[in-house]
């Protein structure tokens, strides 16, 4: 017997390159099952990622159209598709470096537009992919390999950003939150413009070795 | 964190998990080491793509007329030109040239089966 959500995935393409206890898949399948709950035409949703350890799930595990984009690029090639056909669904995997720190300019002005995309941010406070590196939303006091005597800057607060600079639904939740994940992306689905869902993720990898 | 193992990791993320409503009454320095969750701002606004659309249709539809009048032009133009160069049985010429349903009926006509 098959796992539901299958259908919206390569299996071609597995087993996934993620490692052991990552939390990505957690967010996946919240968003899978979304999709699934809100009777999506998986036909008609671009998957558009940058570049991270979450830009496989768009480019490679999800069976929809997808695009892999520069890093921190993801957000206005998203834009360029959604005023060419605003039918899409189109969703943005981003990660909080490429969100918070080289996107940043590209999704503030995304949530002051109030363009209909969907923001899935994967968040593990960390540059999990590149080796460990401190983040923009690395906790304080978090020990990375360029913190070795733990982050002295306070995280990014990415959600109280997209909602002053304008985005219209905005809401975080944790990989320990999977269901409360998945009422908000379905709600952003719902929401007409600018949709930011943070999902707080563990790498234990790179994250837990510190 | 310090933290290896992910099922603790998620563990963590419970016991530090705080509401919007209650880091509303928290400071900054309190807010240090704890997450955020739920939703920020659930708005109805006006959105760009839709924005975009009605604010593009009229002036597409204007540079459509547009673009259909020149095809007109140069429609009647070629006709014009066709019709002074090889003359036209329509317009007294003796020789069909394809120019107008009249002709192109003559020509199919000549047509051998």
């Amino acid at each position: 017997m098959k796992h539901p959500l299958m259908k919206y995935l390569r299996e071609d393409w597995f087993p996934t390159v993620l490692c052991p206890g990552c939390g990505h898949g957690i967010v996946l399948q919240s968003l899978l099952r979304a999709i699934d709950e809100q009777n999506i035409n998986v036909d008609r949703v671009v998957v558009v990622a940058g570049i991270g350890c979450y830009a496989r799930l768009a480019t490679g595990y999800v069976a929809a159209d997808s695009m892999w984009t520069l890093h921190g690029r993801a957000i206005p090639i998203a834009t360029g598709i959604k005023l060419v056909n605003p039918d899409l669904h189109v969703i943005v995997l981003t990660g909080d470096g490429d969100c918070g720190a080289i996107g940043l300019s590209h999704f503030v002005h995304a949530a002051k537009r109030n363009i209909g995309l969907l923001a899935l941010c994967f968040n593990n406070g960390i540059y999990g992919m590149t080796g460990g590196q401190v983040a923009p939303t690395t906790p304080k006091g978090a020990r990375t390999k360029m913190t070795p005597f733990g982050s002295l800057e306070r995280p990014l607060d990415l959600c109280s950003l997209a909602q002053v600079a304008g985005a219209s639904y905005v809401a975080r939740w944790t990989t320990a939150h999977p269901r409360q994940l998945t009422g908000s992306i379905k709600k952003a689905f719902r929401n007409k413009g600018f949709s930011f869902v943070e999902a707080a993720t563990q790498c234990p990898h790179t994250t837990g070795g510190m | 964190m310090g933290i290896s193992s992910p099922s603790e990791m998620l563990r963590w993320f419970l016991s530090h998990s705080i509401s919007v409503e209650r880091a509303k009454t928290l400071t900054r320095d309190e807010l240090v080491g704890k997450i955020t969750i739920g939703e920020f701002i659930d708005t109805e606004q006006p959105e760009l793509a839709e924005e975009y659309r009605s604010a593009t249709s009229g002036s597409k539809a204007q540079a459509r007329r547009r673009l259909m009048k020149v095809a007109e032009n140069e429609e009647a133009g070629r006709q014009r030109k066709f019709s002074t160069r090889s003359g036209c049985r329509t317009t007294n010429s003796r020789q069909a040239i394809g120019c107008c349903f009249v002709c192109q009926a003559r020509l199919l006509n000549a047509l051998p089966e």
